[in-house]
């Protein structure tokens, strides 16, 4: 697996973009539906099997290897999407909250 | 707030990067694990040099030869622990063991090429390196395969195969099983003997099958012999053992009775043609001689020696011109052969043997002969040969005279001495007559063996056989006397034992020794010289032992001519000696 990591740094790197791009544009404030609905349980009940299999190494050759970089840039897309709601978290609502200090400021500045 | 349930609109472009990825760096993949496992591979080279790594994803596949039980796994989990490599199976083909066990060096052409089986890859590279140590410039060609079997000490067996075909000019070697087999020309007799000696010593456990060894080439190609009267001594050349023992044997075969001394030395370059057929000529001639050698130089034959009598220049140039097989030629045939002349008398004739310095001198011997010889027939048979010692034809003439006496016998000269053997009519002829050889031999020749003998005595006549006998015998010579003296003439004395011979033989006869002259003088004296020539006859055949009761002698004279006197021929018939039988 190390020699995965080694060998698709830049490919897993793009996984993870694709997932923070993904994050970043599917983060909102809107209500989150309920985890088990949609694709997710699908998605987990997927990954699970890949990584058994993987594991188990019951793929034989390119499928194996094919399996754990399928399992690989999974995991570094969903690390992805994390990171990217995550930094819309910090960069998108933060700089509003800050806005009203700097109002302030500038008001205490003036009646300065 | 995270929405998890989206995120599924990323997994298009994640599969396409996927697939992307996949599609990229596969291979790259494939290349590093595999060089990874082979790295493990080389590891343990005395196992898996002939083992490769192959990669499917981060699969690898062990392919090639496996020398030993176990090696696969063995190297199979070496490569499992591996980082990077996932799973590991092998699909090796056992080495097998080889029946016959078969390894070959072979020179050919700028090539050294290594043929056969071997068992292990580190000692195919040892071999190899070996190899290319002993190639002499030329490059190492490995055509080995794998193979189980090799015989004890294999390795070892290799190093002294190559060793040895190192020193020859073509060498090459090879085994089957533990059957050593050695081939190559040798360049020297030391290498020669040094490769002969090897064959002879090879490594534990090894026998020899087959060593074609090729003696070195000699220029000129020299053989030869010499003899004496105890051995002969075979050196130089010789193009095959098998010819080497065939001359040594001839040699044997032709100086029985002298030791043999074989000194020949094998070398290739011997002329075309049979070499051995050519050698046996030249001993064949050297044989006759008494001492000699004989000397073949690139095809050419030469013989010098002392030969004999029989045994001269010509005839051994003559006979080994019609002996030596071509295309061997004859150079130098330098025989020292004694000057020899012999004059056999017996059986009624004489034969004259041998040399005499020209025609004259060949003539002059038989005239001679014919003279004293009493009309036995005289077969000349005499050669002409120039280099005759001084004097020899006259030393031969004056010493025919006592010779003529015998009955029987040889007289035969080598260079200046006379050998004399035979048989005397009867025993004070024969004491006679040595010391007459010895008063007649001439100054610088020499008298080597003098064997005579005494004749038995022939049978006896009946009476009326003697006249005819006597008559006969004198019809043959006449006896002679010193010119108006009653002194017999020593030419006469031949005549005169076998005269005597026949006395012996008419043993029951009475004889009459009648004596005759011409009519040249006085009657008186005529007759007193006639009678004192017939008692001279007769004291002679008294003088040899015979009973001279029976035996008268007369003088008649003049008064019995059988010729006319008035010519010298007439005169000469008339003086004459008689025999008549009472």
């Amino acid at each position: 697996m190390l020699l995965d990591l080694a060998s698709y740094p830049a490919w897993l790197v793009a996984a993870l973009a694709i997932g923070a791009v993904i994050g970043w544009q599917t983060y909102s404030d809107a209500p989150r539906r309920y985890w088990r609905d949609g694709w997710i349980v699908w998605g987990a009940i997927a990954f699970v099997i890949g990584v058994m299999l993987a594991a188990l190494k019951l793929l034989p050759g390119r499928y194996g290897l094919w399996l754990e970089i399928a399992l690989l840039m999974s995991v570094f897309y969903i690390v992805g999407c994390f990171v990217g709601g995550w930094l819309k978290s910090i960069l998108v609502r933060e700089p509003v909250a800050r806005l009203m200090p700097d109002v302030k400021d500038r008001q205490t500045g003036s009646a300065l | 707030m995270h929405q998890p349930g989206k995120w599924w609109v990323g997994l298009l472009p994640i599969a396409a990067l996927w697939v992307l990825a996949n599609g990229v760096r596969t291979e790259s993949v494939e290349v590093e694990v595999a060089s990874r496992a082979q790295a493990v591979l080389a590891e343990a080279p005395d196992i898996a040099s002939e083992m490769k790594a192959k990669a499917l994803g981060r699969d690898v596949r062990l392919e090639g030869l496996e020398f030993a039980d176990g090696d696969g796994t063995r190297m199979a989990q070496a490569v499992d622990r591996a980082n990077g490599v996932r799973l590991v199976d092998w699909r090796l083909q056992r080495v097998l063991p080889a029946r016959p066990f078969e390894f070959a060096a072979t020179r050919v052409g700028d090539e050294l090429r290594l043929t056969g089986s071997v068992p292990t890859p580190v000692i195919r590279g040892r071999i190899v390196t070996m190899a290319k140590e002993n190639a002499g410039g030329k490059s190492v060609v490995d055509a080995l395969a794998y193979a189980t079997g090799a015989p004890n000490g294999f390795e070892a067996i290799v190093a002294f195969g190559l060793g040895e075909a190192a020193k020859l000019d073509g060498g090459s070697f090879g085994i089957v099983d533990t059957g050593y087999s050695i081939s190559g020309a040798a360049v020297s007799f030391e290498v020669y003997d040094a490769a002969i000696a090897a064959t002879k010593s090879l490594p534990a456990g090894l026998q020899l099958a087959h060593a074609e060894i090729l003696p070195p080439e000699i220029k000129p190609y020299r053989w030869d012999a010499s003899s004496d009267d105890k051995s002969v001594t075979l050196q130089g050349l010789a193009p095959s053992d098998a010819i080497r023992t065939e001359i040594a044997a001839t040699a044997t075969r032709l100086f029985s009775g002298r030791a043999v001394v074989n000194r020949m030395r094998l070398a290739r370059g011997a002329p075309n043609g049979d070499f051995a057929r050519a050698a046996t000529s030249a001993l064949t001639e050297l044989a006759k001689l008494a001492d000699g050698e004989t000397t073949m130089t690139d095809g050419e034959l030469s013989i010098r020696g002392h030969g004999s009598a029989a045994v001269t220049n010509d005839v051994v140039n003559a006979s080994v011109r019609a002996s030596l097989p071509e295309p061997f030629k004859v150079g130098v045939v330098d025989i020292i052969a004694p000057y020899a002349f012999k004059i056999a008398k017996g059986g009624g004739r004489v034969v004259l043997t041998g040399f005499a310095p020209n025609d004259a001198a060949r003539n002059d011997l038989a005239s001679a002969a014919k003279t004293v010889f009493l009309g036995e027939p005289i077969e000349n048979e005499l050669a002409n040969r120039s280099d005759a010692p001084a004097g020899l034809v006259n030393a031969v003439k004056a010493l025919f005279p006592s010779f003529a006496r015998l009955a029987s016998g040889s007289l035969t000269s080598e260079d200046m001495v006379f050998n004399v053997e035979g048989l005397a009519i009867y025993e004070k002829a024969a004491n006679e007559i040595k010391l007459e050889l010895g008063r007649a031999l001439a100054r610088g020749f020499k008298l080597g063996v003098v064997s005579i003998g005494v004749a038995p005595p022939p049978p006896l006549l009946e009476v009326n056989e003697c006249q005819p006998a006597f008559d006969g015998m004198l019809s043959k010579g006449r006896i002679l006397f010193e010119t108006g003296s009653a002194n017999l003439s020593k030419e006469s004395l031949a005549l005169l034992d076998h005269l005597i011979e026949l006395v012996r033989r008419c043993r029951e006869a009475s004889i009459e020794v009648a004596g005759h002259t011409d009519s040249q003088g006085t009657p008186e004296l005529n007759l007193d010289l006639s009678q004192r020539r017939a008692e001279a006859v007769t004291s002679y055949i008294g003088e040899s032992g015979v009973d001279t009761v029976r035996i008268t002698s007369v003088g008649y004279g003049e008064t019995k001519p059988v010729a006319s006197n008035d010519t010298p021929e007439g005169r000469a018939q008339n003086r004459r000696i008689e025999f008549v039988v009472k």
